[in-house]
């Protein structure tokens, strides 16, 4: 790094390297025969470089590519992105790593898959499952010409279980993303096959206004859209409805969400984001209050705030480096009053509990708006799952629903941006929301 | 370096290696600025090997690991109890050279923003366009593809194109919607389109006087855009036979044969045809791509395959394995996807509808076995035969096997969208392409917001 930092800086008046090193293996099984394996070891490395208050980067798979300097050279020349001075702050290490899932070995993580479908098959060797195991051994190095010198290691395990319908096509699905081995709890195995029988009572619901329960996991696909609106970019560009609301309440007071970079063995744990900047545990709403946005060191600098450690170069759909640093979560979290998630359900005579949902990415994420179809949704009546509905789709916009946040939930689930973990929530309860059935 | 990794071969079984250099040319703009200009280039391979019950691969960036790579891939495979034979495994040996009209190589960096910023300019000129998000790509990847069985291919693999996302805002409602050129390996579709420009960003400014259509259940036409995301989302998705794979339910439901739609309903899937973002001549496991009806005369008549799932099903190879590139193993993907044209006038499927909707414009979509949503930029209403005033905020759902069933007319012109884009297991694609006949579907679910 040393090297490249010092051929670049015979051009540049600043640099930094980012380096990121990543081995995985996923493993996955169905109806308990074993798949395909996939395996990857692979080195990424980013340039940037600042000359004359503009900034430009490179991207490639080998730190000694000789077109690194060049290319960052091209960039730079070519856009209008003014440079900010790199930083050059203390970090802490975090809890991140683990050598327990370093160490695991292939064979290891076929006999814990091979565990786990035997449980499901003692449960109902009747249902087909399907199940999953993935571990990612990730370490990244970060320097720059102001002297900050960083790296951390970061482990993750991806587990997964799903059953399949008569029809062949997914049923009920539980997963978990943490930097170490996750408990599969015989609870979480019951409430798997639960979900898979109301599958056999199908309900049709016409339009309806009603009580509706997100479950944890799909809990991203609104945060997608809470995560836009305090989006750094979105406040500088002027497009969010959250430009000039720092202090206002905008949701329900029962609702805190923070965004966590250093929470002990989270998914998308790191000592510090892509930029240098230490990771934080952010207040972004408190108690429904819009305290903070998220934002990279330039859009903090515009806004004369300071940034929160979210400056990650990745993308929506990609994990591969492809672009500049830009904000994205990394472990968001939703506090309340954690009641126990029994009596949350409970107190329904009429509602919807929604395990899964499609379109998440569609339609103007920045206003807040979503239009899903219901993938997995439960009827509830009188504090009882009945059946899986058909066909229904829920739509609104979150400013409007987060103020209706009647109860959070107490069992936290990894929740997912499209692909990728996001962070965890547990069940949250709306008073009201409109279902658009028949 | 190729004799190198012909060396590193193992000749146990069945195993290939694909290897790439990437290159990515990024032009983005924010609002009325160009934002960043970058040429990520990366090299790396992916090794499978199959020697037990189910392929071992193995992703990497130095190529001095690729012996380590056909270890580690057959140690995976071996772990995998059975054995699993793959018997329709084309050989070929050949070289395959993009040769744009225009190509976008020989365009300077320089060139291409000045064109790039007069199209931002003309976008912002239009009164209530609040931001504008342009992306132009241009995606070259030299691929080696070789296997144990003498397939020795390189190929060269070029896409070029340029979208913009706009938002117009009044007071507290904003719209979005969505522009794009090119999607193929020449730049000329990129220049004058001004016209183009002006009339989307009226659109986009108009639907703020739209009113949000109220959810129900709909008789709709839907654009050949729209008409594209429906059978790419709702159909393709399960005609990907790697689906199929150790799913004996769901090979039931897709029968060859079985009745989906009217006997002049057909889909077709052919990536030989030039022009489009599906377009390519070897797949990434290197079978030469071939057109493929999908539902012929409204009966299911094919699939889309990888050289695994043709085995398993004794079925011929359509070359449809691809990957987003070497960080990837091959799955089996769409290629230019379409629903072939009809009989039927738009303006005669639109005076068949006393009161519906016209939608236009794909703005996303999503499936999940037999059931799909995708959302769409506006709407026009229907009253009485005719369009009148425009909707907006409009999302489809619906059951894939009810919807084929419900669709009555068919359009008598193909069309295709320019953006291409697909995401499976991890993988955006876009070199993925769909169009259609505009079709018209009764009792289409719409939600609202």
């Amino acid at each position: 790094m040393k090297t490249l930092m010092t051929k670049a800086l015979e051009i540049a008046e600043a640099c930094d390297i980012y380096v990121r090193e990543v081995e995985s293996t996923s493993v996955g099984m169905v109806k308990g025969e074993l798949k395909q394996i996939q395996s990857e070891k692979k080195t990424e490395v980013a340039l940037r470089l600042v000359k004359d208050g503009l900034i430009g980067s490179a991207v490639s798979t080998d730190i000694q590519d000789e077109t690194l300097v060049e290319r960052a050279m091209i960039s730079l020349e070519n856009q209008g992105t003014e440079a900010d001075a790199f930083p050059n702050e203390a970090y802490e290490q975090v809890n991140a790593f683990s050598s327990d899932v370093e160490e695991m070995s292939l064979e290891e993580m076929v006999e814990e898959l091979k565990t786990l479908n035997q449980r499901l098959r003692d449960k109902d060797d009747s249902v087909q499952t399907r199940v999953f195991i993935s571990k990612e051994v990730k370490r990244v190095r970060l320097m720059n010409s102001q002297g900050f010198e960083g790296s951390y290691d970061k482990t993750n395990i991806s587990l997964g279980m799903s059953t399949i319908t008569d029809q062949g096509f997914h049923g009920a699905s539980k997963s978990y993303d943490s930097g170490m081995m996750p408990e599969v709890l015989d609870r979480h195995i019951d409430n798997l096959f639960e979900h898979h029988y109301l599958g056999d009572k199908k309900i049709q619901l016409d339009n309806e206004t009603m009580p509706v329960v997100f479950a944890g996991r799909v809990m991203g696909s609104l945060m997608l859209r809470v995560l836009a609106g305090v989006n750094g970019g979105n406040i500088v560009k002027g497009v969010s409805p959250m430009v000039d609301k720092l202090g206002h309440q905008i949701f329900s007071d029962k609702l805190t969400i923070r965004d966590v970079g250093n929470l002990s063995w989270g998914c998308n744990t790191m000592a510090f984001d892509d930029e240098g900047t230490p990771s934080q545990n952010t207040l972004v709403y408190d108690q429904g209050k819009l305290n903070s946005y998220l934002m990279s060191i330039g859009q903090a600098k515009k806004l004369d705030l300071k940034p929160t450690g979210n400056a990650l170069k990745r993308s929506l759909f990609s994990k591969e480096i492809e672009d500049a640093p830009a904000v994205f979560d990394t472990n968001m979290l939703i506090e309340g009053d954690n009641i126990p998630d029994e009596t949350l359900i409970k107190g329904i005579k009429r509602g919807l509990l929604i395990t899964g949902v499609m379109g998440a990415h569609t339609g103007n994420m920045v206003a807040g708006d979503y239009s899903m179809n219901i993938s997995s949704g439960f009827l509830i009546e009188e504090g009882k799952l009945v059946g899986k509905v058909q066909g229904a789709m829920i739509a609104g916009n979150i400013y409007d629903l987060f103020k209706n946040v009647e109860a959070i939930g107490s069992e936290y689930e990894v929740m997912h941006s499209i692909f990728y973990p996001m962070g965890y929530a547990p069940m949250v309860k709306f008073s009201e929301a409109l279902i658009i059935g028949k | 370096m190729i004799d190198q990794f012909k060396k590193a071969l193992p000749q146990e079984g069945f195993c290939d290696l694909r290897y790439q250099t990437y290159s990515l040319t990024t032009i983005k703009g924010s609002k009325e600025k160009i934002k960043t200009a970058e040429v990520i280039r990366k090299t790396g391979g992916n090794v499978r090997v199959l020697t037990g019950g189910g392929f071992g691969t193995f992703c990497f960036t130095d190529p001095e690991d690729i012996d380590y790579a056909f270890d580690q891939a057959k140690r995976a495979s071996d772990l995998i109890p059975g054995q699993k034979i793959l018997d329709k495994v084309e050989v070929h040996q050949d070289q395959v050279r993009v040769q744009p009209k225009m190509d976008p190589r020989d365009i300077s960096i320089e060139e291409k923003k000045t064109l790039i910023q007069h199209y931002i300019d003309l976008f912002l000129s239009v009164e209530g366009i609040a931001n504008l998000e342009t992306n132009y790509y241009e995606q070259m990847m030299d691929t080696l593809i070789i296997n144990n069985q003498g397939t020795e291919i390189q190929q060269e693999e070029l896409i070029c194109g340029l979208s913009f996302r706009i938002t117009s805002k009044r007071g507290d409602v904003s719209q979005i919607t969505r522009l794009s050129f090119g999607g193929t390996e020449s730049f000329e579709d990129m220049l004058d389109q001004d016209q183009a420009i002006l009339k989307k960003a009226k659109q986009t400014v108009d639907l703020l006087d739209a009113q949000p259509v109220s959810g129900g259940q709909y008789d709709v036409v839907l654009d050949p855009e729209v008409s594209g995301l429906f059978i790419h989302e709702a159909f393709g998705h399960l005609s990907e036979s790697d689906n199929l794979i150790g799913n004996d339910a769901l090979a039931k439901t897709m029968t060859i044969g079985n009745e989906f739609a009217v006997n002049t309903f057909n889909v077709i899937d052919d990536p030989t045809m030039g022009g489009y973002p599906g377009s390519y001549v070897y797949d990434h496991e290197g079978t030469k791509a071939k057109k493929t009806y999908l539902i012929k005369d409204g009966l299911l008549a094919g699939r889309l395959h990888s050289v695994e799932s043709a085995s398993l099903l004794d079925e011929v190879p359509t070359g449809h394995a691809r990957a987003k590139n070497f960080g990837f193993t091959p799955i089996v993907r769409m290629g230019n996807i379409y629903i072939d044209k009809g009989e039927h006038s738009l303006d005669d499927m639109i005076a068949s509808i006393d009161e519906g909707l016209y939608l236009f414009g794909s703005a996303g979509g999503q499936t999940s076995g037999d059931t799909f949503t995708f959302a769409v930029q506006g709407a026009y209403k229907i009253e009485k035969g005719k369009l009148t005033h425009m909707v907006r905020d409009v999302a489809l759902t619906g059951h894939l096997f009810t919807t084929l069933k419900n669709i009555e007319m068919i359009g008598d012109h193909v069309g295709f969208s320019k953006a291409g884009g697909c995401g499976k297991g991890g993988q955006i694609l876009i070199q993925s392409g769909k169009g259609s006949a505009p079709i018209k579907i009764k009792n289409m679910g719409i939600g609202g917001k």
